[in-house]
Protein backbone atom coordinates (compact mmCIF):
# COMPACT_ATOMS: atom_id res chain seq x y z
CA UNK A 1 0.00 0.00 0.00
CA UNK A 2 1.76 2.97 -1.74
CA UNK A 3 -0.28 5.25 0.07
CA UNK A 4 -0.26 3.99 3.61
CA UNK A 5 3.86 3.83 3.27
CA UNK A 6 3.95 7.48 2.12
CA UNK A 7 1.82 8.70 4.40
CA UNK A 8 4.34 6.67 6.99
CA UNK A 9 7.07 8.41 5.41
CA UNK A 10 5.91 11.97 5.90
CA UNK A 11 4.83 11.17 9.73
CA UNK A 12 8.01 10.14 10.69
CA UNK A 13 9.98 12.82 8.46
CA UNK A 14 7.60 15.31 10.40
CA UNK A 15 8.12 13.78 13.76
CA UNK A 16 11.90 14.20 13.00
CA UNK A 17 11.97 18.02 12.17
CA UNK A 18 9.15 18.57 14.52
CA UNK A 19 11.40 18.10 17.47
CA UNK A 20 13.91 20.12 16.14
CA UNK A 21 11.37 23.05 15.66
CA UNK A 22 10.18 22.41 19.64
CA UNK A 23 13.48 23.19 20.65
CA UNK A 24 13.86 26.33 18.16
CA UNK A 25 10.52 27.86 19.96
CA UNK A 26 11.81 26.95 22.77
CA UNK A 27 14.48 28.54 22.65
CA UNK A 28 12.92 31.66 20.82
CA UNK A 29 9.87 31.76 23.26
CA UNK A 30 12.65 31.40 26.26
CA UNK A 31 15.04 34.62 24.35
CA UNK A 32 12.03 36.28 24.00
CA UNK A 33 10.21 36.49 27.40
CA UNK A 34 13.58 36.81 29.37
CA UNK A 35 13.90 40.00 27.10
CA UNK A 36 10.50 41.22 27.73
CA UNK A 37 11.66 40.61 31.54
CA UNK A 38 15.02 42.03 31.69
CA UNK A 39 13.60 45.27 29.88
CA UNK A 40 10.30 45.47 31.74
CA UNK A 41 12.56 45.34 35.44
CA UNK A 42 14.57 48.10 33.92
CA UNK A 43 12.01 50.13 33.09
CA UNK A 44 10.63 50.21 36.34
CA UNK A 45 14.39 50.91 37.59
CA UNK A 46 14.61 53.79 35.91
CA UNK A 47 11.01 54.93 37.02
CA UNK A 48 11.73 54.40 40.92
CA UNK A 49 15.83 55.18 41.01
CA UNK A 50 13.94 59.21 39.88
CA UNK A 51 10.98 59.23 42.19
CA UNK A 52 12.62 57.23 45.27
CA UNK A 53 16.00 58.80 45.79
CA UNK A 54 14.85 59.68 49.44
CA UNK A 55 14.13 57.34 51.48
CA UNK A 56 12.59 57.71 54.97
CA UNK A 57 12.55 55.65 58.52
CA UNK A 58 9.45 55.98 60.59
CA UNK A 59 9.48 55.10 64.63
CA UNK A 60 6.76 52.83 64.81
CA UNK A 61 6.98 52.27 68.69
CA UNK A 62 9.54 53.97 71.09
CA UNK A 63 9.20 54.47 74.77
CA UNK A 64 10.89 58.15 74.64
CA UNK A 65 8.03 60.45 73.66
CA UNK A 66 10.06 62.50 71.65
CA UNK A 67 10.40 60.13 69.28
CA UNK A 68 7.18 58.08 69.13
CA UNK A 69 5.91 58.35 65.31
CA UNK A 70 8.55 60.51 64.28
CA UNK A 71 9.71 60.19 60.41
CA UNK A 72 13.79 60.66 59.44
CA UNK A 73 14.02 61.14 56.08
CA UNK A 74 17.40 61.01 54.12
CA UNK A 75 18.96 60.59 50.69
CA UNK A 76 22.39 59.30 51.36
CA UNK A 77 22.79 58.44 54.96
CA UNK A 78 21.80 58.30 58.32
CA UNK A 79 23.43 56.52 61.14
CA UNK A 80 21.64 55.78 65.03
CA UNK A 81 22.99 55.16 68.23
CA UNK A 82 22.93 56.41 71.48
CA UNK A 83 25.66 59.32 71.24
CA UNK A 84 24.27 62.46 70.38
CA UNK A 85 26.38 62.70 67.06
CA UNK A 86 23.87 60.53 65.46
CA UNK A 87 21.12 61.23 63.16
CA UNK A 88 18.69 59.05 65.15
CA UNK A 89 19.57 59.30 68.59
CA UNK A 90 18.43 56.78 71.09
CA UNK A 91 18.85 57.43 74.30
CA UNK A 92 18.67 53.60 76.18
CA UNK A 93 21.17 51.86 77.47
CA UNK A 94 20.48 48.85 75.21
CA UNK A 95 21.43 50.95 72.40
CA UNK A 96 25.26 51.60 71.30
CA UNK A 97 27.23 54.78 70.79
CA UNK A 98 27.42 53.67 67.65
CA UNK A 99 24.72 51.41 66.75
CA UNK A 100 24.04 50.98 63.04
CA UNK A 101 24.36 52.90 60.12
CA UNK A 102 21.46 52.96 56.95
CA UNK A 103 23.35 53.91 53.49
CA UNK A 104 23.14 54.15 49.64
CA UNK A 105 24.91 51.86 47.68
CA UNK A 106 24.09 51.56 44.00
CA UNK A 107 20.38 53.08 44.35
CA UNK A 108 19.50 50.07 47.15
CA UNK A 109 19.65 50.97 50.73
CA UNK A 110 22.01 48.87 53.07
CA UNK A 111 22.26 48.53 56.79
CA UNK A 112 24.83 47.90 58.63
CA UNK A 113 25.19 46.68 62.28
CA UNK A 114 28.26 48.62 63.54
CA UNK A 115 29.63 45.94 66.33
CA UNK A 116 26.60 46.79 68.80
CA UNK A 117 26.71 44.86 71.73
CA UNK A 118 22.53 43.59 71.72
CA UNK A 119 22.64 43.91 67.94
CA UNK A 120 20.09 45.34 65.31
CA UNK A 121 17.28 43.02 64.24
CA UNK A 122 15.62 43.26 60.77
CA UNK A 123 12.22 41.89 60.09
CA UNK A 124 13.15 40.10 63.62
CA UNK A 125 16.27 37.99 61.88
CA UNK A 126 19.34 39.09 63.96
CA UNK A 127 21.69 41.24 61.50
CA UNK A 128 25.09 39.89 61.23
CA UNK A 129 26.72 42.43 58.89
CA UNK A 130 24.61 43.85 56.16
CA UNK A 131 21.58 43.46 54.45
CA UNK A 132 20.17 45.28 51.35
CA UNK A 133 16.50 47.03 53.03
CA UNK A 134 13.19 46.68 51.39
CA UNK A 135 10.54 49.09 51.28
CA UNK A 136 8.46 47.89 54.65
CA UNK A 137 11.08 46.51 56.36
CA UNK A 138 10.77 46.56 60.29
CA UNK A 139 14.17 47.24 61.92
CA UNK A 140 14.13 46.98 65.51
CA UNK A 141 16.90 48.47 67.75
CA UNK A 142 16.99 48.70 71.75
CA UNK A 143 13.26 48.93 72.50
CA UNK A 144 12.31 51.09 69.21
CA UNK A 145 11.34 49.60 66.23
CA UNK A 146 11.24 51.95 62.76
CA UNK A 147 9.94 51.41 59.28
CA UNK A 148 11.75 51.60 56.37
CA UNK A 149 9.98 53.45 53.73
CA UNK A 150 10.99 54.68 49.81
CA UNK B 1 -0.97 31.00 31.11
CA UNK B 2 2.90 32.35 30.45
CA UNK B 3 4.55 30.04 32.91
CA UNK B 4 2.42 26.81 31.74
CA UNK B 5 2.91 27.08 28.22
CA UNK B 6 6.70 26.88 28.70
CA UNK B 7 6.28 23.39 29.57
CA UNK B 8 4.58 22.38 26.24
CA UNK B 9 8.22 21.96 24.13
CA UNK B 10 9.72 19.69 26.61
CA UNK B 11 6.95 17.43 26.45
CA UNK B 12 6.44 17.67 23.16
CA UNK B 13 9.72 17.02 22.11
CA UNK B 14 9.96 13.74 24.64
CA UNK B 15 6.79 12.31 22.71
CA UNK B 16 8.20 13.22 19.20
CA UNK B 17 11.17 12.03 19.57
CA UNK B 18 10.54 8.58 21.28
CA UNK B 19 7.50 8.41 18.33
CA UNK B 20 10.05 8.97 15.75
CA UNK B 21 11.64 5.69 17.38
CA UNK B 22 8.64 3.67 17.60
CA UNK B 23 7.93 4.62 14.00
CA UNK B 24 11.18 3.53 13.14
CA UNK B 25 11.45 0.51 14.70
CA UNK B 26 7.95 -0.86 13.20
CA UNK B 27 7.94 0.69 10.02
CA UNK B 28 5.33 -1.70 8.66
CA UNK B 29 1.91 -0.11 8.82
CA UNK B 30 -0.55 -2.17 10.60
CA UNK B 31 1.73 -4.60 11.96
CA UNK B 32 0.56 -4.02 15.93
CA UNK B 33 0.77 -7.37 17.71
CA UNK B 34 2.26 -8.21 20.83
CA UNK B 35 6.10 -7.94 20.38
CA UNK B 36 5.62 -4.42 19.20
CA UNK B 37 3.67 -3.45 21.98
CA UNK B 38 6.86 -4.58 24.68
CA UNK B 39 9.24 -1.97 22.94
CA UNK B 40 6.56 0.18 24.52
CA UNK B 41 7.04 -0.52 27.95
CA UNK B 42 8.43 2.52 29.45
CA UNK B 43 5.23 4.13 28.72
CA UNK B 44 4.58 4.38 32.33
CA UNK B 45 7.72 5.88 32.84
CA UNK B 46 7.52 8.55 31.01
CA UNK B 47 3.98 9.00 31.53
CA UNK B 48 4.71 9.80 35.62
CA UNK B 49 7.70 11.80 34.29
CA UNK B 50 5.26 14.28 32.78
CA UNK B 51 2.79 13.82 35.33
CA UNK B 52 5.37 15.15 38.11
CA UNK B 53 6.56 17.62 35.88
CA UNK B 54 3.20 19.42 35.69
CA UNK B 55 3.15 19.14 39.76
CA UNK B 56 6.83 20.78 39.83
CA UNK B 57 6.01 23.78 37.97
CA UNK B 58 2.45 23.66 39.67
CA UNK B 59 4.30 23.40 43.40
CA UNK B 60 7.02 26.38 41.80
CA UNK B 61 3.77 28.69 40.82
CA UNK B 62 1.97 28.36 44.08
CA UNK B 63 5.05 29.03 46.61
CA UNK B 64 5.81 32.12 44.32
CA UNK B 65 9.06 30.67 43.03
CA UNK B 66 11.08 30.92 39.59
CA UNK B 67 9.24 28.81 36.98
CA UNK B 68 11.64 29.80 34.03
CA UNK B 69 14.90 27.48 35.21
CA UNK B 70 12.69 24.23 35.97
CA UNK B 71 11.33 24.40 32.18
CA UNK B 72 14.95 24.74 30.86
CA UNK B 73 16.10 21.93 33.02
CA UNK B 74 13.25 19.62 31.52
CA UNK B 75 13.94 20.87 27.93
CA UNK B 76 17.65 19.48 28.79
CA UNK B 77 16.80 16.48 30.09
CA UNK B 78 14.04 15.81 27.62
CA UNK B 79 16.81 16.01 24.42
CA UNK B 80 18.95 13.96 26.90
CA UNK B 81 16.00 11.47 27.53
CA UNK B 82 15.76 10.86 23.88
CA UNK B 83 18.97 11.07 22.44
CA UNK B 84 19.45 8.07 25.19
CA UNK B 85 16.99 6.29 24.10
CA UNK B 86 18.27 6.81 20.42
CA UNK B 87 21.76 5.45 21.15
CA UNK B 88 21.25 2.99 23.99
CA UNK B 89 17.83 1.91 24.07
CA UNK B 90 18.29 -0.21 27.40
CA UNK B 91 19.30 2.51 29.33
CA UNK B 92 16.02 4.69 28.55
CA UNK B 93 13.93 3.17 31.89
CA UNK B 94 17.22 3.86 33.45
CA UNK B 95 17.34 7.69 32.67
CA UNK B 96 13.68 8.05 32.97
CA UNK B 97 13.77 6.75 36.44
CA UNK B 98 16.18 8.84 37.45
CA UNK B 99 14.80 12.04 35.76
CA UNK B 100 12.05 10.76 37.88
CA UNK B 101 14.22 10.48 41.51
CA UNK B 102 15.69 13.33 40.52
CA UNK B 103 12.40 15.60 40.89
CA UNK B 104 11.03 14.37 43.50
CA UNK B 105 14.37 14.57 45.60
CA UNK B 106 14.39 18.26 44.29
CA UNK B 107 10.52 18.74 45.29
CA UNK B 108 11.82 17.09 49.17
CA UNK B 109 14.68 19.96 49.15
CA UNK B 110 12.73 22.69 48.30
CA UNK B 111 10.41 21.66 50.64
CA UNK B 112 13.01 21.39 53.35
CA UNK B 113 15.35 24.33 52.12
CA UNK B 114 14.80 26.69 54.89
CA UNK B 115 16.66 23.91 57.10
CA UNK B 116 19.22 23.01 54.69
CA UNK B 117 19.98 27.21 54.39
CA UNK B 118 21.14 26.79 58.12
CA UNK B 119 24.43 24.81 57.07
CA UNK B 120 25.48 28.10 54.92
CA UNK B 121 26.37 29.29 58.86
CA UNK B 122 29.16 27.07 59.77
CA UNK B 123 31.71 27.38 56.74
CA UNK B 124 34.11 24.89 58.19
CA UNK B 125 31.63 22.17 58.78
CA UNK B 126 30.92 22.44 55.41
CA UNK B 127 34.77 22.88 54.31
CA UNK B 128 35.30 19.20 56.27
CA UNK B 129 32.37 17.50 54.70
CA UNK B 130 33.25 18.53 51.57
CA UNK B 131 37.13 17.37 52.03
CA UNK B 132 35.94 14.07 53.20
CA UNK B 133 33.49 13.73 50.46
CA UNK B 134 36.07 14.43 47.68
CA UNK B 135 38.55 12.45 49.36
CA UNK B 136 36.52 8.91 49.48
CA UNK B 137 37.55 8.19 46.01
CA UNK B 138 40.86 8.44 46.20
CA UNK B 139 41.16 5.99 49.00
CA UNK B 140 37.69 3.77 48.39
CA UNK B 141 37.21 4.70 44.79
CA UNK B 142 36.72 1.93 41.54
CA UNK B 143 37.85 2.58 38.41
CA UNK B 144 35.57 2.90 35.59
CA UNK B 145 36.03 4.22 32.20
CA UNK B 146 39.52 5.09 33.23
CA UNK B 147 38.91 7.69 35.98
CA UNK B 148 39.01 6.25 39.65
CA UNK B 149 35.96 8.76 41.00
CA UNK B 150 33.35 6.19 41.59
CA UNK B 151 32.44 4.70 44.88
CA UNK B 152 30.30 0.95 44.55
CA UNK B 153 27.71 0.48 47.30
CA UNK B 154 26.00 -2.76 46.88
CA UNK B 155 24.12 -2.49 43.50
CA UNK B 156 24.40 1.22 42.75
CA UNK B 157 27.64 3.17 41.82
CA UNK B 158 28.11 6.73 43.25
CA UNK B 159 29.40 9.34 42.10
CA UNK B 160 30.85 11.72 44.82
CA UNK B 161 32.63 14.56 43.44
CA UNK B 162 29.21 15.14 41.66
CA UNK B 163 27.71 15.63 45.05
CA UNK B 164 30.82 17.36 46.44
CA UNK B 165 30.44 20.20 43.81
CA UNK B 166 26.97 21.10 45.80
CA UNK B 167 28.70 21.24 49.15
CA UNK B 168 32.00 23.10 47.85
CA UNK B 169 29.14 25.26 46.40
CA UNK B 170 27.77 25.75 49.89
CA UNK B 171 31.38 25.69 52.02
CA UNK B 172 32.63 28.69 49.16
CA UNK B 173 29.41 30.36 49.79
CA UNK B 174 29.80 30.37 53.42
CA UNK B 175 33.58 31.11 53.54
CA UNK B 176 33.55 34.16 51.19
CA UNK B 177 30.62 35.61 52.64
CA UNK B 178 32.13 35.43 56.21
CA UNK B 179 35.49 36.76 55.34
CA UNK B 180 35.16 38.88 52.44
CA UNK B 181 36.08 42.03 54.24
CA UNK B 182 39.07 40.47 55.29
CA UNK B 183 40.02 38.95 51.69
CA UNK B 184 39.08 42.21 49.75
CA UNK B 185 41.55 44.22 51.86
CA UNK B 186 44.67 43.86 50.32
CA UNK B 187 47.72 43.89 53.30
CA UNK B 188 50.45 42.47 51.60
CA UNK B 189 52.44 43.38 48.22
CA UNK B 190 53.90 40.91 45.88
CA UNK B 191 55.07 42.36 42.69
CA UNK B 192 51.49 44.21 41.36
CA UNK B 193 49.66 41.80 43.56
CA UNK B 194 47.38 43.00 46.26
CA UNK B 195 46.87 39.73 48.89
CA UNK B 196 45.59 39.44 52.24
CA UNK B 197 47.21 37.19 54.76
CA UNK B 198 48.29 33.70 54.16
CA UNK B 199 45.90 32.06 57.09
CA UNK B 200 42.97 33.72 55.02
CA UNK B 201 43.07 32.62 51.61
CA UNK B 202 44.60 29.21 52.90
CA UNK B 203 41.08 27.48 52.46
CA UNK B 204 41.27 28.37 49.09
CA UNK B 205 44.63 27.09 48.41
CA UNK B 206 43.61 24.20 50.00
CA UNK B 207 40.65 23.85 47.36
CA UNK B 208 42.91 24.56 44.41
CA UNK B 209 45.08 21.28 46.25
CA UNK B 210 42.67 18.94 46.00
CA UNK B 211 41.43 19.79 42.65
CA UNK B 212 44.84 18.90 41.74
CA UNK B 213 45.28 16.37 43.93
CA UNK B 214 41.83 14.73 41.68
CA UNK B 215 43.44 15.10 39.06
CA UNK B 216 46.48 13.12 39.55
CA UNK B 217 45.46 10.25 41.80
CA UNK B 218 41.80 10.01 40.00
CA UNK B 219 42.59 10.89 36.66
CA UNK B 220 39.43 12.95 36.81
CA UNK B 221 40.55 16.03 34.80
CA UNK B 222 37.08 17.02 34.13
CA UNK B 223 36.03 17.75 37.93
CA UNK B 224 39.08 19.42 39.26
CA UNK B 225 38.39 21.62 36.19
CA UNK B 226 35.47 22.56 37.54
CA UNK B 227 36.15 22.50 41.07
CA UNK B 228 39.68 25.14 40.62
CA UNK B 229 37.37 27.28 38.26
CA UNK B 230 34.43 27.59 40.51
CA UNK B 231 36.60 28.53 43.62
CA UNK B 232 38.14 31.18 41.38
CA UNK B 233 34.92 32.66 39.97
CA UNK B 234 33.41 32.89 43.38
CA UNK B 235 36.63 34.41 44.95
CA UNK B 236 36.72 36.73 42.37
CA UNK B 237 32.33 37.22 42.56
CA UNK B 238 33.02 37.93 46.35
CA UNK B 239 36.02 39.98 46.29
CA UNK B 240 36.11 41.53 42.80
CA UNK B 241 40.06 41.29 43.22
CA UNK B 242 41.91 40.47 39.98
CA UNK B 243 44.76 39.27 42.20
CA UNK B 244 43.29 35.92 42.89
CA UNK B 245 42.65 35.48 39.30
CA UNK B 246 46.31 35.85 38.67
CA UNK B 247 47.34 33.83 41.44
CA UNK B 248 45.09 31.11 40.25
CA UNK B 249 46.23 31.04 36.71
CA UNK B 250 49.98 30.49 37.86
CA UNK B 251 48.95 28.45 40.10
CA UNK B 252 47.24 25.97 37.76
CA UNK B 253 49.77 26.69 35.11
CA UNK B 254 52.61 25.31 37.56
CA UNK B 255 50.41 22.58 38.54
CA UNK B 256 50.09 21.57 34.78
CA UNK B 257 53.17 21.95 33.73
CA UNK B 258 54.61 19.61 36.92
CA UNK B 259 51.85 17.11 36.11
CA UNK B 260 52.47 17.02 32.17
CA UNK B 261 56.45 16.54 33.19
CA UNK B 262 55.43 13.42 35.92
CA UNK B 263 52.90 11.62 34.98
CA UNK B 264 51.93 9.84 31.37
CA UNK B 265 48.29 10.37 31.24
CA UNK B 266 48.51 13.66 31.36
CA UNK B 267 50.75 13.80 28.79
CA UNK B 268 48.97 12.26 26.33
CA UNK B 269 45.41 13.90 27.18
CA UNK B 270 47.73 17.27 25.94
CA UNK B 271 49.20 15.09 22.92
CA UNK B 272 45.68 13.79 21.65
CA UNK B 273 44.15 17.63 22.22
CA UNK B 274 47.09 19.53 20.03
CA UNK B 275 47.11 16.44 17.28
CA UNK B 276 44.62 13.80 17.01
CA UNK B 277 45.69 13.13 13.67
CA UNK B 278 48.71 11.49 15.10
CA UNK B 279 46.83 8.54 16.44
CA UNK B 280 43.28 8.72 14.74
CA UNK B 281 42.98 4.55 15.74
CA UNK B 282 44.19 4.66 19.03
CA UNK B 283 44.63 7.45 21.69
CA UNK B 284 42.71 9.57 19.54
CA UNK B 285 40.03 7.77 18.53
CA UNK B 286 36.88 8.69 20.33
CA UNK B 287 37.60 12.88 19.72
CA UNK B 288 37.98 12.17 16.18
CA UNK B 289 34.99 10.13 15.87
CA UNK B 290 33.32 12.64 17.80
CA UNK B 291 34.90 15.72 15.25
CA UNK B 292 33.95 13.68 12.26
CA UNK B 293 30.11 12.76 14.00
CA UNK B 294 29.39 16.77 14.29
CA UNK B 295 30.98 17.28 11.05
CA UNK B 296 28.73 15.12 9.64
CA UNK B 297 25.37 16.95 10.92
CA UNK B 298 26.49 20.13 9.36
CA UNK B 299 23.87 22.78 9.94
CA UNK B 300 20.31 21.03 9.72
CA UNK B 301 21.50 17.81 11.04
CA UNK B 302 21.37 13.90 9.67
CA UNK B 303 17.73 13.87 11.19
CA UNK B 304 16.67 12.42 14.24
CA UNK B 305 18.03 8.67 14.01
CA UNK B 306 19.63 8.80 10.89
CA UNK B 307 22.78 9.85 11.89
CA UNK B 308 25.96 7.30 13.01
CA UNK B 309 27.19 8.45 16.56
CA UNK B 310 27.18 5.09 17.22
CA UNK B 311 31.50 4.88 16.42
CA UNK B 312 32.18 7.39 19.46
CA UNK B 313 32.71 5.34 22.45
CA UNK B 314 30.82 6.60 25.38
CA UNK B 315 28.29 8.32 23.45
CA UNK B 316 25.39 8.08 25.99
CA UNK B 317 27.52 10.21 28.51
CA UNK B 318 30.52 12.48 28.00
CA UNK B 319 29.93 12.54 23.72
CA UNK B 320 26.14 12.91 23.95
CA UNK B 321 26.73 16.41 22.58
CA UNK B 322 28.27 15.10 19.21
CA UNK B 323 25.76 12.72 18.81
CA UNK B 324 22.75 15.73 19.37
CA UNK B 325 25.35 17.98 17.56
CA UNK B 326 25.61 15.25 14.41
CA UNK B 327 21.77 14.25 14.42
CA UNK B 328 19.78 17.85 15.11
CA UNK B 329 22.51 19.82 13.25
CA UNK B 330 24.62 23.06 14.41
CA UNK B 331 20.98 24.70 14.77
CA UNK B 332 19.82 21.90 17.58
CA UNK B 333 23.24 22.47 19.17
CA UNK B 334 23.13 26.26 19.08
CA UNK B 335 19.50 25.91 21.06
CA UNK B 336 21.05 23.73 23.52
CA UNK B 337 23.75 26.06 24.22
CA UNK B 338 21.21 28.87 24.53
CA UNK B 339 19.30 26.41 26.68
CA UNK B 340 21.98 26.98 28.99
CA UNK B 341 22.76 30.52 28.53
CA UNK B 342 19.35 31.56 29.57
CA UNK B 343 19.61 29.20 32.13
CA UNK B 344 22.86 31.40 33.58
CA UNK B 345 20.91 34.34 32.79
CA UNK B 346 18.37 33.62 34.54
CA UNK B 347 20.36 32.22 37.66
CA UNK B 348 22.29 35.53 37.89
CA UNK B 349 19.29 37.41 37.88
CA UNK B 350 17.92 35.41 40.85
CA UNK B 351 21.01 35.96 42.65
CA UNK B 352 21.10 39.55 42.08
CA UNK B 353 17.94 39.52 44.03
CA UNK B 354 18.74 38.11 46.90
CA UNK B 355 19.77 40.12 49.83
CA UNK B 356 21.76 38.32 52.23
CA UNK B 357 25.77 37.56 50.80
CA UNK B 358 25.80 34.32 51.21
CA UNK B 359 22.44 33.78 49.47
CA UNK B 360 23.43 35.59 46.52
CA UNK B 361 27.19 34.14 46.17
CA UNK B 362 25.11 30.30 46.32
CA UNK B 363 22.64 31.13 43.30
CA UNK B 364 25.36 32.79 41.56
CA UNK B 365 27.74 30.46 41.88
CA UNK B 366 25.47 27.72 41.19
CA UNK B 367 24.39 28.78 37.86
CA UNK B 368 27.94 29.36 37.31
CA UNK B 369 28.51 25.70 37.82
CA UNK B 370 26.12 24.48 35.55
CA UNK B 371 27.15 27.00 32.67
CA UNK B 372 30.78 25.95 33.66
CA UNK B 373 30.19 21.81 33.51
CA UNK B 374 28.40 22.55 29.86
CA UNK B 375 30.98 24.50 28.74
CA UNK B 376 33.66 22.52 30.15
CA UNK B 377 32.31 19.31 28.37
CA UNK B 378 31.25 20.78 24.87
CA UNK B 379 34.72 22.31 24.67
CA UNK B 380 36.03 18.83 25.12
CA UNK B 381 34.31 17.11 22.51
CA UNK B 382 34.39 19.96 20.18
CA UNK B 383 38.64 20.07 20.97
CA UNK B 384 38.68 23.61 21.92
CA UNK B 385 39.92 22.44 25.29
CA UNK B 386 41.81 19.48 26.34
CA UNK B 387 39.36 16.51 26.46
CA UNK B 388 37.68 16.26 30.25
CA UNK B 389 35.42 13.09 31.14
CA UNK B 390 32.63 15.11 32.64
CA UNK B 391 29.10 14.85 31.93
CA UNK B 392 26.85 17.42 30.56
CA UNK B 393 24.39 18.43 33.26
CA UNK B 394 21.01 16.96 33.06
CA UNK B 395 21.66 15.79 29.25
CA UNK B 396 23.87 12.88 29.96
CA UNK B 397 22.88 9.82 31.11
CA UNK B 398 23.79 8.90 34.74
CA UNK B 399 22.36 9.08 38.26
CA UNK B 400 24.63 10.89 40.28
CA UNK B 401 24.89 13.96 37.94
CA UNK B 402 21.06 14.02 37.42
CA UNK B 403 20.39 14.13 41.09
CA UNK B 404 23.09 15.97 41.37
CA UNK B 405 21.76 19.10 39.19
CA UNK B 406 18.23 18.71 39.90
CA UNK B 407 19.53 19.17 43.51
CA UNK B 408 21.43 22.49 42.39
CA UNK B 409 18.61 23.68 40.38
CA UNK B 410 15.92 22.99 43.49
CA UNK B 411 18.60 25.02 45.31
CA UNK B 412 18.45 28.11 43.18
CA UNK B 413 14.70 27.86 43.05
CA UNK B 414 14.76 28.02 46.80
CA UNK B 415 16.71 31.35 46.41
CA UNK B 416 14.27 32.81 43.77
CA UNK B 417 11.45 33.22 46.46
CA UNK B 418 9.98 36.89 45.47
CA UNK B 419 9.71 39.06 48.98
CA UNK B 420 6.25 40.18 50.34
CA UNK B 421 6.63 43.11 47.40
CA UNK B 422 6.38 40.96 45.05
Amino acid sequence: MPVAAFFFKALRIFLEYGMLLWLITFSVRLGRMMFRDYQQKRKENDVGGQKNAEASLLILSSKEEGLLGKRFVFSDQLSIGRDPDNDIVIPEQFVSHHHAIVYKHSGHFVIKDLGSRNHSFVNDEMLTGSVFLKPGDVIRIGMVTLQFKR
Amino acid sequence: MKSWSLLVPPIGILLFGLLTLYVKAHPIVGTIDASSLLGLSYLPWLFSVIVLSLIVQAVLIRRHLDTVLFPIALMLSGVGVVEIARLNPPLLVAQLRWLLIAMVLMLILIRIFHMVKQALQYPYILGLCCLVVLLLPILFGTEIGGSRNWIVLGPFSVQPSEFGKILILFFLAAYLSEHRRVLSLPVKHFLFLRLPPLRFIAPLVSIWGIAVLMFVVSRDLGSALLFFGIAVVMTYMATGSKSYLFVASAFILAAGTVSYALFNHVRVRFQVWLNPWQDPNGMAYQIVQSLFSIGTGGVWGTGFGFGHPGFIPEVHTDFIFSAIAEELGLVGALMLMTCYACFFWRGILIALCCRMDRELLTAAGGSTLFLMQAFIIISGVTKFLPLTGITLPFVSYGGSSMVASFLLLGIILSLSRRGEDG
